[in-house]
């Protein structure tokens, strides 16, 4: 009844656009939530950026001395740092966008990015 | 609705196309659906007037219905306006062309797809432009698409059906059937 009104060519295009906005959806994803990034910064500079897909362990030098950040699992942590607290290691690993840790004595700036939405609205600096 | 000259004809389906268009797209802004899925109803009279009058004709219909409809719903050059314009032209000037140039392969359900698309297409890509200006609002884009499929399929058949019924009708086929 419907098909009445539809050319053969109408019908495909239809089809063709439906496996496209399927397909979009795969694109989409691994576009925007595959591809977090973590951004080191070290005295306000960017130092260096690592994927959360990839393990690896990278050492940083600030004011004071080394700092080792390291990715596992999909998280981010520092596990050796100069400083004299420790508080940047107590922090913890963290994994979401917009997540942060800081150690203070180094000048080191730990943070996820990317990943699509913050999870913070916004951040008051 | 026998004789008259034919520029009469045309200015009589142009008026009666933005009219039935104006009032599609004012009811339309009442649905409580989603601000941005909208069915594009007020889209058929482009169809029809694309079909039967060519495409000079049927941009008369669209502007006219995008500025009066915009101008009753007090949206007049507000940044919904530009959502409402921009898609709407997008959507005209694809399904010119493709009635054009592939008009033996689609009929009006094909068009009228490639037309929401490109209208919930042109529509992100101004919301990334102009609002957004963010990358992420590119997330939507399967929502869209899919949207734009099934409602430029929905809105083409009514059109496929209008236009087959006009056909059928004898004054109205008087009344278009000069107009080349």
């Amino acid at each position: 009844m419907v098909l009445r009104y539809c050319t053969k060519g109408d019908i495909v295009l239809i089809v063709v656009l439906f496996v496209l906005s399927a397909g979009s959806t795969a694109g989409v994803r691994t576009l925007f939530s595959g591809g977090k990034h973590v951004v080191v910064e070290v005295d306000g500079r960017h130092e260096m950026e690592l994927s959360l897909d990839r393990d690896v362990t990278e050492t940083v030098r600030g004011p004071i001395g080394e700092t080792v950040v390291t990715v596992e699992h999909g998280k981010v942590r520092i596990v050796k740092s100069d400083c004299p607290h420790k508080y940047c290691i107590r922090m913890g690993a963290i994994s979401r966008s917009g997540e942060v840790i800081v150690c203070v004595p180094n000048h080191v700036v730990v943070k996820v990015t990317g990943g699509g939405k913050d999870e913070f609205d916004g951040i008051a600096q | 609705m026998t004789g008259g000259s034919s520029a009469t004809r045309r200015l009589v389906l142009i008026a009666m196309l933005s009219a039935g268009g104006l009032v599609f797209f004012v009811f339309e802004s009442f649905l409580p659906l989603l601000p941005w899925l909208r069915p594009g109803l007020g889209n058929v009279a482009t169809i029809i007037a694309l079909f039967l009058l060519g495409f000079r004709d049927a941009t008369k219909v669209t502007l006219l219905r995008i500025i009066l409809g915009s101008l009753v719903l007090g949206r007049l050059f507000t940044p919904v306006f530009l959502f409402a314009f921009s898609g709407g032209i997008a959507s005209l000037v694809v399904m010119g062309l493709v009635l054009r140039y592939l008009g033996r392969v689609f009929g009006p359900v094909g068009i009228s797809a490639l037309g929401a698309v490109a209208h919930n297409t042109v529509q992100l890509g101004v919301a990334y432009l102009v609002f957004v200006k963010s990358m992420e609002v590119f997330i939507f884009m399967p929502v869209f698409l899919l949207a734009g499929v099934v409602t430029g399929a929905l809105t083409g058949l009514l059109a496929a059906v209008v236009l087959e019924k006009m056909d059928k009708h004898s004054g109205l086929r008087a009344l278009t059937s000069e107009a080349p």
